[in-house]
């Protein structure tokens, strides 16, 4: 098991999601930079960071300033390549610190895994999804296609066809 | 790495399946019933799917914007 960065999406995203405790079974701590936390303002996320807080499930993780160097390269680089989705510094923060770490991130935006399959420098950064996520609970002895159907009724969530085709989740 | 032109192609058609469930299940009469501002954000969300994108538009946090989009049943692809 490892730790892993998160980003805000992810954790608003996790919050409403009832299973959210089986992310424990992957990922034993998570890590998110202050200026990521920031972003998170919902009583709902607020009440899951806090209580993961507590229990030192989740830490926040300073920014340092070769952080600041990398964040703004990458938006530097993101903003020449229009194939890319936009990213924002908060997300970006928590790209960086997976990468300077060596651990993987959790983000359900799709620029950070654009960059790692865009970019050589990039492409030894772990990047996963709620997708990737439910799938490696799953592994561990849960029935893929309930998970999935539960995140996307109560996230909201819809997974794409090609994602479902290969997990054999469509006929 | 895959070659950059089929690497492009990919994700130009994730984005547009993206895209069209975006748009086949929004609830648009909720979205014509918001004011300009917020009604702008949320069609820039069904068609770019960027949540900091559109949560900016909004003047809201990427936090506050979810429960919106969620209001107006639009999904998030991944």
């Amino acid at each position: 098991m490892s730790s892993a960065s998160v980003d805000t999406c992810f954790l608003i995203n996790w919050a409403r999601f009832s299973e959210r405790d089986k992310l424990k079974l992957v990922f034993d701590r998570l890590f998110m930079p202050v200026e990521t936390f920031n972003e998170v303002k919902s009583d709902v996320a607020l009440s899951l960071a806090s209580r993961w807080l507590a229990k030192r499930y989740l830490v926040l993780a300073p920014t340092l300033s070769r952080d600041e160097t990398e964040v703004t390269e990458i938006l530097r680089i993101v903003a020449e390549r229009p194939q890319i989705p936009s990213v924002d510094p908060p997300e970006l923060y928590a790209f960086v610190l997976a990468k300077r770490l060596g651990i993987p991130m959790l983000t359900d935006n799709k620029a950070p895994k654009r960059i790692t399959q865009l970019l050589p420098q990039y492409s030894s950064v772990l990047v996963f999804d709620s997708f990737d996520v439910l799938e490696m609970i799953a592994d561990r002895g849960y029935d893929l296609a309930s998970l999935v159907d539960k995140f996307m009724k109560e996230t909201r969530f819809r997974f794409a066809r090609r994602r479902l085709e290969e997990a054999g989740l469509l006929g | 790495m895959k070659n950059k032109s089929d690497l492009f192609e990919e994700w130009r058609r994730e984005d547009e399946e993206a895209r069209e469930i975006r748009r086949r299940e929004a609830n648009w009469d909720f979205i014509r019933r918001q004011p300009p501002r917020v009604r702008m954000a949320l069609e820039c969300f069904i068609e770019c799917g960027d949540l900091y994108v559109a949560a900016k538009v909004a003047g809201m946090t990427v936090d506050e914007f979810n429960e919106l989009r969620i209001k107006a049943n639009i999904p998030v692809v991944v």
